[in-house]
């Protein structure tokens, strides 16, 4: 193999000082565009930040979102928004319970958790990451239905984690969706309009 | 959003540039984009491998004039692909004699855009070129004409040699013909990470080119039974490895 030669070497008869200089030096090359944030600061307000939220129904959320083309945070706002019906209609029943490990009450108890948890001396082994350490962004969010979730997991209402909150609406959508009892229609959405040339002038 | 065109381009014959012309196209069409797919190569197996014939609409965009009765000639050449949002401009053999008009009209660099500016007007977002593995007039036409060009290069000596010359006629293009384009990436195809001259090769690749070599194809029997089927990669099997690759690589042109 020590005989191969190099694709993109000067051939021996080229190097002579006349040699072309290297024109891989001058190649033009694309950068990716910058994104223009402009809509992001502008619809700050239709912005939300949860922490907690079931990462598979988060995934879910994308994959039928990329399915009907259209944005992820109006597919979690239209299943929240069922999620949140069927809890007012008395159909989604939700009971929270007390977390042992933490102050606030649970829509996840775990029957086998520790009353209290005692940390062990020692090197701390790197544990997988935990669900309230997950984030999940979502955009053209409708404020109200944010404040409606915050109030009802705030300790006015249930009292529980708003992530535990939203993964329980998300899943209860989840399941109407895949079974049918909820359908997600697009609507193709007119952004702009031309002027028709016709008519006599 | 402008309409952008993007060329698939090396003057090596085998290296995978129908292949990927068409997985490209149909990935932006899925991804809710317009594209157009503009076969220059007059073999005309973009037709082929979206199952449809070749014909000979290529001729007529690169001989015609500009005229309205003209434009809209050409423009009835646009043929669907029968997917949503993909649409196919066919070529065939008849291309290789509108090579010939061009260059014996002496038709300036320019010819390809400006026969395509009344697509510009049409709503699309993307026109792709599968290019001739050729030199002679159509292949630097079609690189003046690109906002950005692939070049994919199978992962082996002569191959790899052959990306050295692309990129030299787009140095010349942009320094002598003013070409305002630029190179998107150099996209190894045919890889295999079995074999010792796949991985040199694709070392070598990315010394010379540095960041603008894109995530390697893997080489796929797949990829040619798609072809022989007359459905894309995605139709085919959107979960296997290669659409996957090719769907990385949709992804990656959109944030140009």
């Amino acid at each position: 193999m020590s005989d191969r030669r190099n694709p993109f070497g000067v051939p021996p008869e080229q190097t002579s000082p006349a040699s072309p200089p290297d024109i891989f030096e001058s190649l033009p090359v694309a950068a990716p565009r910058e994104r223009d944030r402009a809509w992001e600061r502008k619809h700050q307000n239709r912005k939300v930040v949860y922490r907690g939220v079931d990462p598979k129904a988060a995934l879910q959320v994308r994959q039928i979102a990329d399915e009907l083309k259209v944005p992820t945070g109006e597919v979690a706002r239209a299943l929240l928004e069922y999620g949140l019906d069927a809890y007012s209609r008395g159909d989604l029943n939700l009971s929270p319970r007390p977390n042992p490990a933490r102050l606030r009450m649970t829509l996840f108890p775990s029957k086998d958790a520790p009353a209290r948890k005692v940390k062990k001396a020692g090197k701390r082994k790197p544990s997988k990451e935990e669900a309230w350490r997950v984030i999940t962004t979502w955009r053209n969010f409708s404020p109200e239905l944010k404040h409606e979730i915050a109030v009802l997991a705030s300790d006015k209402g249930l009292d529980v984690p708003v992530g535990e909150l939203v993964s329980v609406f998300l899943q209860y959508a989840l399941k109407a969706y895949e079974s049918g009892d909820l359908a997600l229609q697009p609507v193709e959405k007119i952004t702009r309009y031309s002027l028709a040339l016709g008519g006599d002038f | 959003m402008s309409t952008k065109i993007i060329g698939i381009a090396n003057q090596k014959g085998g290296v995978g540039k129908t292949t990927t012309a068409v997985s490209l196209a149909h990935g932006l069409a899925l991804r809710g984009k317009q594209v157009l797919l503009v076969d220059l190569d007059p073999q005309g197996q973009s037709a082929t491998a979206l199952g449809r014939s070749p014909e000979s609409g290529v001729f007529y965009l690169l001989t015609m004039g500009n005229s309205q009765q003209e434009s809209s000639f050409v423009q009835s050449w646009v043929r669907s692909s029968g997917r949503d949002g993909l649409y196919l401009y066919p070529g065939d053999q008849q291309t290789m004699a509108a090579q010939t008009v061009l260059n014996a009209q002496n038709q300036p660099v320019s010819s390809i855009r400006t026969a395509l500016k009344p697509f510009f007007k049409e709503g699309l977002h993307y026109i792709i070129f599968d290019t001739a593995p050729s030199v002679g007039g159509i292949q630097e036409r079609a690189v003046w004409a690109s906002d950005l060009v692939i070049v994919p290069t199978a992962t082996e000596f002569l191959s790899a040699e052959g990306v050295g010359k692309v990129a030299y006629m787009m140095s010349i293009l942009q320094q002598k013909k003013g070409w305002k384009g630029a190179l998107l990436g150099i996209l190894p195809t045919f890889f295999d990470a079995q074999t010792r001259e796949s991985k040199i090769t694709n070392t070598a690749l990315q010394e010379r080119f540095g960041e603008s070599v894109l995530e390697p194809i893997h080489r796929a029997t797949i990829l040619r039974e798609c072809a022989a089927s007359g459905k894309t990669i995605f139709e085919y099997d959107d979960k296997c490895r290669s659409a996957e690759e090719y769907m990385n690589l949709t992804k990656l042109v959109l944030k140009f």
